[in-house]
């Protein structure tokens, strides 16, 4: 079930969904931009992003260790800035992340909320994708949202530290659910563990 | 109940995130991303300079030298659950 404005501000308002900084202003305002539409709210992007490098090696995940390393090794970070935006070529593929931090929380006794991070059909009409797997955002999540950006457009399209680049898309699990324990994230004696 | 499992950290992909590799039980290696809240370790780790330092787990089961932890993010190899060695886990650091 898909939670409309109204409850994305009502599970904001419980803690059941936290977004910092909050995107506001929360309400529609006479001349200014309002990031929450019927039943999504808009996030945006981090100014630093992640420009992966190629090279003479292969990614391997059966191969045992050292991925996260040669991933990272191999990626040259950049900062965007507000006169200097990234010109994302055609075909290029980069990674980015949310401004905002995403938190889940499972608190007991509370429906459990997951979302789904969107792209903007804005961004996709310029053959932008900004995020093409792994959407969703599991019950117990914090952090920021990694984006994974790629141009299958024509031309280069410029991205803005801070544009609105993606949107959130909240919904409510029906039925009870066996948390991964990872995912009692700052509590010490999660119901069930050890 | 959390506690702390060896590991060795390198730069991630982006500020204060963390390439972490480690041991599994039987020597097989793992490699996630991890923040740094995640982590305890001294320094500034470089890809020339990695550095030994810990990551955050909930312990769930031991058996004999082997325990069963869950990592705070899934590795790219393993999962997010797996079993090390019952020594490399820690209660404090």
């Amino acid at each position: 079930m898909i939670l409309s404005n109204v409850e994305i501000q009502k599970a904001l308002d419980e803690g059941r969904l936290v977004i910092e900084p909050q995107p506001q202003p929360t309400k529609p305002e006479l001349g200014k931009y309002c990031p929450y539409d019927t039943h999504s709210v808009d996030l945006r992007l981090h100014k630093e992003i992640t420009v992966p490098k190629g090279g003479p090696f292969v990614y391997d995940l059966m191969e045992s260790g050292s991925l996260a390393e040669l991933i990272s090794k191999h990626s040259e970070k950049f900062t965007l800035r507000e006169n200097q935006p990234f010109h994302l070529k055609p075909n290029q593929f980069i990674l980015g992340r949310t401004l905002e931090r995403i938190r889940l929380p499972i608190t007991k006794g509370l429906p459990y909320l997951a979302a789904r991070i969107e792209g903007k059909s804005s961004r996709a009409r310029c053959g932008v994708l900004v995020h093409f797997t792994a959407p969703t955002v599991h019950p117990g999540w914090e952090g920021p949202l990694t984006l994974e950006i790629i141009n299958l457009g024509p031309t280069k399209f410029a991205l803005h530290p801070e544009m609105p680049i993606a949107q959130l898309i909240v919904e409510q699990i029906f039925g009870s659910l066996t948390p991964n324990p990872s995912q009692f994230q700052n509590q010490t004696t999660p119901e069930g563990l050890r | 109940m959390k506690k702390w499992l060896d590991c060795t950290i390198s730069p991630g992909q982006f500020t204060g995130e963390f390439a972490v590799q480690g041991s599994l039980f039987d020597g097989t290696g793992f490699s996630l991303f991890a923040d740094k809240d995640d982590l305890k370790f001294n320094g500034e780790p470089t890809f020339d300079n990695p550095i030994k330092g810990f990551i955050q787990v909930v312990h769930l089961d031991k058996q004999g030298n082997l325990s069963l932890v869950a990592l705070p993010r899934p590795t790219f190899e393993n999962g997010q659950i797996i079993t090390v060695k019952a020594d490399m886990v820690k209660e404090k650091v």
